[in-house]
Formats: structure tokens, sequence, C-alpha cells
């Protein structure tokens, strides 16, 4: 079976670039099993809770078009991956505030909304509209949202204390284990929110400023993750988080001694998910077939019901649950019209130096 | 052999207590996925509530799906190229090369998911399943390889020329040869390759996009929204069937080197 | 009909190379470009390429050394504990059980075929203040609050011990059962003790055990990114969370790949230098030639 190695030079070379033309080549195949399903479908990329599954199959069930849903974890995740296709290949995203205004600020990335199409649009909380990331709706649909705010497990606390930021932000206020949201940059923008309440001018100073607050709470921080933060709550480990309203409110249900604390009622900072379309879709009438069952009273009502967010559109309720912000929140907070927002104010530099600062 | 205090006391003990620690997490898990209640140290009665509420999750089914999906061709592509490679490969001494597939073990995992990042995003390659099985079959050559090779330096070529003086021609050779002795190298590895992908986290972590959720990834993902007994059901039922996978193909290699 | 002969004679370096090209392309060009983005200022798919060196300098501060050294101590550390471990484990199955060690070592290696996510929640009804570990010690009276465990550098040691247990016993076992006996019982007839007998005959006829368990263990355990995460509380940084972080959360791939090839470096020039250490006796003998 030994073969003479005195094969030309220039054939062997020619196989290798056959073969790496062949393998390459591969990678660029449209999945082949999609091929044999000549369905519609579309791709969507959202928030984990925000599209639950069971609503999705119910679309496919009704309408036929099959919706493959990818999640991610973080703003920052949905940035780095949608960035690297350029959009291409997802007909559908659910950013949250300042990443819709990033995308936005990128040029042609996304596509202009047809609001012909939605029927949901008059049912539309009007104080949800028109902010400065996209003045006139142009690009983006909010969809749910949600408030900052502090959970506390009250047994731990007396009835009178502050109920603001510092009472996390503040160590002299409270030394209680705590858990933080996870995003380094959203830390650190409500940081700037409670020492200098508005993002005007934020500059060295204040951010050493700030990372010297955010150390000072590093000794008493538990974890920084927004999942691990309800069963925290409820077991008294952690009796004061730093989260958005849906984390705590689904224990409040369970659980007596939780409360959820929005500090500056009338101006609260939060953060809305929106819907957004890249300008690479082409399945325009299969994306708004979707959103219009999205925006369908029993599917709002249902992830409201699950999820614990609040729902853009007017005619859902929230369910009632005791909290010392309960006016607002079993409303769904339809009567707040001023909002703080997270902005892009910090540079990404700064932002690792902290984190590195912080963690390292 | 010297029955010191070592052999005699010592060795068991540890061994008891490395069994102790290996089993008493997964104990508890299992326990605790019985538990009626939300909370884990409340006892609060029997149930099989969890393991019914994870047959009406769609999204565990979808990933299971794709990892299946990915694993076996991942498998198949390793088991293929990696027998072709060692086999054909020898002629021209292309084992001289078997220290480049040591790169994939000698670095950590991320630095592979990351670089792959990179060079599909370059690229602009869509990153899907086809991205994670290319991923998952690179780290299965590493292992694939060295085990195949291992096996066919024992081969004993005599039975080679044997068949070929016989009149069989290559192909039967190699099919009806080569490839029953080599089914133990081929077996192990592609079996410690399937295992790897559907394990494996970070290259799904990095490479993954819409249509790629895996079951590592959806595990994550659900542990990251916090403790909570469906997880606890799920991990029971993983382990169940590895268990009965692991058995059935320990019993099956039993009754064949019984033969 | 000349060309498909000659193809023909080629079949097997048709078929044989494939691999080779895989690994060169899915591995060898990545790593390439991991490298060359840690020189260019912004990443390549916005088509600027500016030669600096600033992304590396950005990456040589003592943060970041903190943080790979810091990883690089916890996977040795893990390492080291699994081989104290592992070693006595393996040896008891290989060489005092024989009879019975396929069996016991099939149910050692068990829980280790499942998904390892789920082998670290595990860990967390243990470790948790309300857990078992907590309970037990509480009601021996060896502790009178419940500790944290969970959510700290120790818990994230345990947990990857626990689950790099496996990857040390197996090649041990492989080349404790393959180890000829007879060797301790000619040494120890010729009068060596127990223990002389262990350290000059039959660890290092093991080495090469030892060695490819450590580097098993020690590489993985120092780019892990999973079990810190769910472990560790995120309140420190180890080289996998640091790296994806760079990757997928932060806007810098640039810096990331920087970090990502000093990391690499670090890490394949401990391997080197274990390689070394921790050398066969044959390969010794060899250098010595």
């Amino acid at each position: 079976m030994i073969r003479s190695r005195k094969t030309p030079r220039t054939l062997l070379l020619l196989i290798i670039i056959f073969w790496i033309t062949i393998i390459f080549g591969l990678l660029f195949l449209p999945n082949p099993f999609s091929l044999f399903s000549s369905q519609k479908t579309i791709n969507v990329y959202s928030w984990t809770e925000l599209i639950d599954m069971r609503k999705v199959v119910e679309f496919e069930r009704q309408t036929g078009i099959k919706v493959n849903i990818g999640y991610f974890e973080s703003n920052e995740e949905l940035y780095s991956k949608i960035k690297l296709t350029r959009g291409v290949g997802y007909d559908l995203i659910v950013p949250s505030g300042y990443m819709a205004e990033q995308f936005i600020k990128e040029k042609d990335f996304l596509q202009k909304i047809d609001k012909s199409k939605l029927h949901f649009w008059p049912r539309l909380n009007p104080n949800l509209l028109r902010h400065f990331y996209d003045p006139e709706n142009e690009y983006t649909i909010p969809y749910m949202w949600s408030i900052y705010g502090i959970g506390i497990n009250k047994s731990y606390f007396s009835p009178d204390i502050r109920k603001d930021w510092s009472l996390i932000f503040d160590t002299t206020v409270s030394q209680a284990p705590r858990v933080l949201i996870d995003d380094i940059r959203e830390l650190m923008i409500i940081g700037a929110y409670y020492l200098f309440g508005s993002l005007d001018k934020i500059g060295e100073q204040q951010i050493t400023e700030i990372k010297r607050v955010l150390l000072e709470q590093k000794k008493y921080t538990l974890v920084y993750a927004e999942g691990g933060a309800p069963y925290l709550l409820a077991s008294g480990q952690a009796p004061l988080v730093l989260v958005t309203s849906p984390y705590v409110l689904r224990v409040v249900a369970h659980n007596k001694d939780i409360d959820f604390i929005i500090p500056d009622k009338e101006n609260p900072i939060i953060s809305i998910d929106t819907l957004v379309i890249p300008a690479s879709c082409t399945k325009q009438d299969l994306v708004y077939q979707f959103i219009n069952f999205l925006f369908s009273p029993e599917v709002v009502q249902y992830h409201v019901d699950q999820t614990y967010f609040l729902p853009a559109v007017t005619d859902v309720s929230c369910k009632e649950v005791e909290t010392s912000s309960k006016n607002i929140l079993n409303t769904c907070a339809r009567g707040i019209t001023k909002f703080k927002f997270l902005k892009n104010v910090i540079p990404t530099k700064a932002i690792n130096e902290a984190l590195l600062f912080l963690k390292s | 052999m010297v029955k010191s205090l070592v052999s005699r006391v010592w060795l068991p003990v540890l061994a008891s207590f490395t069994y102790l620690f290996l089993y008493l997490p997964i104990i508890v898990l299992i326990f605790l996925s019985f538990n009626a209640s939300d909370f884990p140290f409340k006892w609060d009665g029997f149930t099989l509530k969890w393991y019914a509420s994870l047959l009406h999750e769609p999204e565990l089914f979808i990933a299971l799906k794709n990892s299946l999906l990915v694993a076996l061709t991942s498998v198949a592509l390793s088991l293929v190229m990696g027998l072709l490679f060692v086999y054909c490969g020898w002629q021209y001494r292309l084992y001289r090369f078997m220290p480049a597939f040591l790169a994939a073990v000698a670095l950590p995992e991320i630095v592979l998911a990351v670089g792959l990042l990179s060079f599909f995003s370059f690229f602009s390659v869509p990153l899907g399943l086809t991205t994670l099985i290319v991923g998952h079959t690179l780290l299965g050559l590493s292992f694939v390889i060295p085990i195949i090779r291992t096996q066919f330096l024992e081969l004993d070529y005599s039975l080679t020329e044997a068949s070929l003086d016989l009149g069989a021609s290559e192909a039967q050779t190699f099919f009806k040869i080569i490839l029953p002795l080599l089914s133990p190298a081929l077996v192990a590895g592609g079996l410690l390759v399937f295992i790897l992908s559907l394990d494996d986290f970070l290259i799904s972590f990095f490479c993954s996009g819409p249509t790629s959720q895996t079951l590592s990834l959806y595990i994550f993902g659900m542990i990251r929204l916090g403790v909570s007994p469906t997880i606890n059901a799920l991990s029971t039922m993983l382990l169940a069937i590895s268990s009965l996978l692991v058995i059935a193909f320990c019993s099956l290699n039993i009754s064949n080197r019984g033969l | 009909m000349q060309l498909f002969n000659t193809l023909k004679k080629q079949a097997s370096f048709i078929a044989a190379v494939p691999a080779l090209i895989w690994q060169i392309l899915f591995l060898y060009v990545p790593l390439l470009f991991l490298l060359s983005a840690s020189f260019f200022k912004r990443w390549p798919v916005f088509n600027v390429y500016d030669l600096t060196f600033t992304n590396i300098a950005a990456v040589i501060t003592t943060a970041h050394f903190k943080i790979i050294g810091w990883s690089l101590i916890q996977a040795m550390t893990i390492a080291t504990a699994c081989l104290l471990v592992g070693y006595p484990v393996a040896y008891f199955f290989a060489v005092k059980m024989r009879r019975w060690k396929n069996f016991f070592l099939f149910f050692l290696m068990l829980p280790f075929w499942t998904n390892f996510l789920v082998q670290a929640y595990a860990w967390f009804f243990v470790l948790e203040r309300n857990g078992l570990l907590n309970r037990f010690l509480l009601s021996l009276g060896i502790i009178r609050e419940p500790l944290q465990i969970l959510y700290s550098p120790f818990a994230v040691i345990l947990v990857m011990f626990y689950c790099y247990l496996p990857f040390m016993i197996l090649p041990l076992y492989g080349v404790l059962e393959k180890f000829d006996l007879r060797l301790i019982e000619a040494s120890l007839d010729l009068g060596a003790t127990s223990s002389k007998t262990f350290f000059k005959i039959t660890l290092p006829l093991t080495m090469s055990g030892i060695r490819n368990g450590f580097l098993l263990v020690m590489v993985p355990a120092f780019g892990e990114y999973a079990i810190p995460a769910i472990m560790g509380g995120g309140r420190y940084l180890y080289v996998g969370s640091l790296i994806s972080n760079y990757f997928l959360e932060s806007r810098d791939p640039a810096v990331g790949s920087s970090f990502t090839t000093v990391s690499g470096c670090v890490i394949l020039f401990i391997v080197l230098i274990i390689s070394r250490v921790m050398a066969s006796p044959k390969q010794i003998q060899k250098q010595e030639r």
C-alpha cells in the first residue's frame, strides 16, 4: 500500500485550495434544515422574559409563520452581536431605551415604522412616546417598561427609613447586604443621578466620585445580578436590592415582608423596552403581523401577569400588589409624565476603567 | 502487598469521602425537585408538578433539538475527518502535523471561542447552528485524532497484507478489516465528542445566533434568572437520561467484549 | 481521463487533508486574527486599520495583571487539590481494588456525565445560607451563625474542584491501571520502604498521567467563565469574565483581543514550564542524550 510520494506540488496545493473553498463555503450555507420547511420565518432577538415562548407557539399556530427567538442577557450583548452582523439576519429586535438611541444613531441601521400597519397605536400610553431618543417615534415602538427602584425586606429595616437612593448608595444609612444590578454602565448612571441629580455635566471628577461610591458599596454587596434578587430578597440573605420593578413585584405577591420603593416618585428612573426593525429586514408583512399579535390585549395581559413588567398600552390592567408605591404600580404607572432615562453619557473607556477598578 | 495503615484505612476513607462529596449535591437536587414548595427549605410535600411544567416549555425542546443536532453532526464530522486523516494520511507523513491538533487543548476554550467570534465577524458569517458545529468539530478533532492514532498504531499490518493477498480490494480491506479493528477507538472518540458538544457552553455562548439556542445556554439562562424548582426537575431529568445512556453503553460494551 | 487518474492516485491525500485544513482555518487563522486585532486600533469590521500599540498598552496594567494572576493562582490551586485527592483515589481503585475497579470507576464518573452547569447549580442548595452545609455545621454547634459561603471566591474554587476532579482522575487511572505492580513488589523485596518505593518508583513512572491530568484541569480552569458567573456573584473579575466582558459588554473588542492574546501567552508559557517540570523519565532520558 505504500505509494510513491513523488506527487506534483501544484496538485497538492490545488487540493488544499479546493478544500478550503468547500469548507469555507459551507459556513455561508443557509441552515439546510430550514430549506426543507418552506414556511415563512422571522428571526427575533429579545430580552429573556419579554416574549414568552408559549405565546410565540400560539402565534405560529394561528398564522403559520415560524418565529425563531434568540434571547440575550444584557443590552451590550445585544449590541455586540448585532454589530457583528450589522443587523442582517434579524427581523425584529427588542432593545431598551439607551440602546435604541445607539441603534438610531447608526446610519441606516433601522428602518422606519409604518404606523398605519400597527392597529394598536392609539392604545399606546402617550407618556411613553416622543422621548429624546426618537422624538417622532419613527423607529421605535414602546413595548414594555419598568421602573428602577429599591426592593427591601421590611423585617430587616425600621419603618421610618429614608425611602430614596441613599438607602443603597450611602453606606452610613444602611449596611445591609445587598444585591445590585449587573450592568456597570447602568449602575454608574444611577449613581450619577443619586449624586448629581442630572446627567448634564458628567466629567472626570464626577466619574471619580461615582467610582468611589460604588467601591464603598462593594463591601456590602453580596451579588451583582438581577436574576438572583427575588430569592435572596425573600430569604433575607440580601434584604436590600437595586433592581427594576418586575423582579421585586413578583416576590411581593408571595411574601408580605417585601416592599418596593420608588425614589423620586414623580420623576422616576425608567427603562423602556422598545421594538425596532433592522433596515435589512425584508419580511415586513410577517413582522407587522407578529407585532400586532404581541400588542393584542390578551397577549400583553399574559406577559404583564407573568413578569410584572409595565405595559405600554393603556387598556391592560396591572395586578394589585401591596407596596409603598402601590398607587403608582397598581395603575401601571399611567399617571407619571416625567421620566429620567439612562443615557449613554459616560465614555466606554471610563466605564471599562471603572469596571476594572471595582472588581479586580 | 504491604498492608500499612495508609492502604488499610486512609485510602478507603478518602475514596468514600470522595464518593460522598461527588454525590451529595446531586442527591440534594433530586430530593428538592420533588418539593412542592417554591422555596427550597420548606418541605411542602411530594409533587411532580415541576416535571409536568417542563413538558410545557417549548423553549426546552427547541434547545434540546438544537443541541442534539449539533452534537451528532460534530461527532460525524470529527470521526470521518479524523479517521481519514489518520488512515489515509500516514502515507504522506501527515502525522508529523499531529502536534497541530494539540493547541485546542493547550489553550483555554474561551480563547478559541473568542477567536472564532472574531473570525466569523470579520467574514460576516451568519452566526447559527453551522458556526456551532464548526467550533465543536474543532474541539472534537483534537480528541478524536490522538485516540484513533493510538489504536491505529497497534494495528497488526499483517492482517491487511493477508487481506490484500487473498484478493480483496483496498476499499474492501478498509471496510471489512480496518474499520472493525478501529471501532473501539471510534466509539470512544465519538462518545467523548458527543458529551463534549452537549456540555459545551463557551463556544455556544459566543458564537450563537437567534436560531441556535442550545441546552447549555438554556440552562444557563434559567440559572441566571434565579433559583427555581423547574431547574431542579430539569437537572434531575438530565441526570437520569445521561445515566441511562452510559449504563446502556457500558452494558453493550461488556457484552461485546464477552463475545 | 488522465486528470481523473491523477486524482485517483492522490485520493488518499484528498481524503486526509480536510482535518488539517479545518484545524488551520478555524483554529490558527482565528488565533492570528486575535493576535493582529491586538495591534490594530479599530475592530477590523469597521475597516479601519491603524497599527498601534495602544491596545497592548491598555492591557499592560496592574489591574489586568492582578486578574490574570488571581485566575492563574486559582487554576493551580484547583489543579493541585484535584491531584492531591485524585491520585490516592485513582491509586486505590486501580491498584487496590483490581476486581471491582471498573464498577467503582463507573459510579465515580456518573456525575461527570451530566451537564456541568447542572453540577454547579446543585451546589447552590448545599452552600447557601439556609443550605445543607450551614445547617449541618449549625446543628453540630461548630458555628453559631450561618456562614456566607455562596458568592465568594471559596465557592468558586470548591465548585470548580468538584467539576474538574473527574478530569484529573481519568488520566491518572489510565496510567495507574497499566502500571506494572511487580516493580513495586521488586522494590519492596529489595528492602525499600513503601514511601521510598512510592516516591522513587511509582510517582516518576506515572508522571505522564499526573502531567496530563494537571494540565487538563489547569488550562480550562484558567479561562473558566460560567462557574464564576453563577457562583462568584460578580464581585471579582476573572480572566474568563473579563474576556467575555470585553467582547460582549464593553464596546472594545480590540482591547479584548489584546487581553486574550496576553492571557493566552501567559497560560501557554505556564503549560510549557509545567510540561518541563513534570516530564516523565523517558522524556528526561531523551533530553539528556
